[in-house]
């Protein structure tokens, strides 16, 4: 049975290589193939792509878009009706499959035509030095979860193609869309928890990641589009709780200036980010001096989620 | 010419090699600081940096290459270059593998730095050269370190 592997790829070349590397050592007997979408140039594409042994092999095809014209739900897209497979697998440029992923997804997969399987997403073993980090980004998933996200999960071609791919007008979140709509049509999830991928961990600068973070601002529409995200939100209304205990915070300090017992409000966040780092005292003191920097990211998070809410009118914080 | 090493702890053999050969060799050494360097390795970041300040102003003394062998180094000489320094040589002597790609901060920064904008790669010996082409796709020549003929031609090459 074909598998294809689907990877969209932007701004990060250097990890899709190590990620093609990953594949390489893939352990299914299968046929199988990767597509890659991306917007490299020429010289990067010939560099990375090209020359790489799965290209040698017959197995790397890749699809180059206009930069800038891309976005995960659109490579994707390209990605899956470009397939040869019968079965879909998608993972990103910023992950490492251990080389059994590939084989054990598959071996999960009862119904080829109905069945998605969702492996298990850890940070990266090799880069956990990073955890160290003020700002960072990483993923854990342990499946089944609610989300089916894209770095490790199996599609079969016939379902993406009932459901008609992923929702472009997504900037984010397009995944999730696809669980949900996936799930109402009845689809059966299976849990692979041996199919692994780690999952990069990448960190960065304050401005960075209240750069990397503001995607998020258009979450608004997922739940626009799908109510019953609000099911697993905070309060309805919540992304997570560091969210809720920063719109508190604020609303708190915005108070005090006529009730200082308004500061209350702020205690749950001051509290949560003590306790970021574990309990010793280093990282009571790690947690404390990283306290500015990430209540401006939080902020930051929310704010932007507050614009998304009223772009796509809907209230998502 | 004015040729600056960097100093890795292994440049001695080379300096010596192209003063043989008639260049204007300097080794340009800044150590780190152990205090700084304690502290950046708790909070995750690759090392040693603390020394890059040092040496970045060291350069300044008037180079036309700077001739690199780790990457914070080749970054430190970036910088300098952008100050209005001369070329950049990046000698890597490290067999790089997928372990010691991006496991601390600032690691594949400065790495895909060195190898993507320096003005000259050299591999120092062949398994150096299939591990940069397997990690960053780069097919970098293999130099001998201690043939100073070669090395000038890798300069050549730079300029």
């Amino acid at each position: 049975m074909w598998v294809t592997v689907v990877v969209p790829s932007h701004g990060r070349h250097l990890r899709l290589l190590w990620l093609l590397n990953a594949l390489a050592e893939q352990t299914l007997a299968a046929p199988w193939e990767v597509v890659v979408v991306h917007d490299y140039g020429a010289d990067v594409a010939e560099r990375i792509l090209d020359r790489h042994p799965l290209a040698g092999d017959g197995r790397l095809r890749h699809v180059a878009i206009e930069p800038g014209t891309g976005s995960p739900a659109r490579q994707r897209n390209i990605g899956w009706r470009a397939a040869r497979g019968r079965l879909v697998a998608f993972t990103d440029d910023d992950c490492r499959p251990e080389p059994e992923w590939l084989d054990r997804l598959v071996a999960s997969v009862r119904d080829p035509d109905a069945d998605v399987v969702q492996g298990l997403t850890r940070p990266d073993g090799l880069e956990h030095h990073l955890l160290a980090a003020p700002h960072f980004r990483t993923l854990l998933t342990d499946p089944p979860g609610p989300y089916f996200q894209t770095c490790n999960i199996i599609y079969p071609r016939a379902l993406l193609e009932r459901l008609g791919g992923f929702d472009e007008r997504a900037i984010s979140g397009e995944d999730v869309g696809l669980a949900f709509r996936a799930r109402s049509a009845g689809t059966h999830v299976v849990a692979a928890r041996r199919a692994i991928v780690n999952h990069a961990v990448e960190s960065h600068t304050l401005p960075g990641m209240v750069r990397e973070n503001l995607k998020w601002r258009h979450l608004a529409y997922l739940v626009k589009r799908h109510p019953e995200v609000r099911d697993d939100l905070v309060l309805r209304v919540f992304w997570n709780r560091d969210h809720l205990a920063m719109t508190a915070a604020v609303a708190g300090l915005a108070a005090a200036r006529r009730d200082r017992r308004a500061l209350a409000l702020a205690a749950p966040y001051a509290l949560r980010a003590a306790g970021r780092r574990g309990g010793g005292p280093r990282a009571r003191v790690t947690a404390l001096a990283e306290l500015p920097g990430q209540s401006v990211r939080q902020l930051a998070e929310v704010a932007g989620m507050a614009a998304g809410s009223v772009r796509h009118r809907t209230l998502l914080l | 010419m004015r040729i600056a090493l960097l100093d890795d702890g292994g440049v001695d053999a080379l300096a010596d090699a192209l003063r043989a050969a008639g260049c204007d060799v300097a080794v340009v050494r800044a150590p780190p600081v152990a205090a700084a360097e304690a502290l950046l390795s708790r909070r995750g970041f690759t090392g040693p940096l603390s020394h890059v300040p040092v040496l970045v102003a060291r350069l300044r003394a008037g180079f036309d290459v700077a001739h690199a062998f780790t990457a914070v180094d080749a970054a430190a000489a970036q910088a300098w270059r952008r100050l209005g320094g001369g070329r950049v040589v990046f000698t890597c002597r490290e067999t790089l593998d997928r372990s010691g790609v991006a496991d601390r901060r600032l690691r594949l920064a400065t790495l895909s730095r060195a190898v993507e904008r320096s003005d000259a790669v050299a591999a120092a010996s062949e398994p150096v050269r299939a591990s940069l082409l397997r990690w960053l796709a780069v097919d970098a020549p293999v130099v001998d370190p201690g043939d100073a003929a070669a090395q000038l031609r890798l300069y050549a090459a730079a300029g």
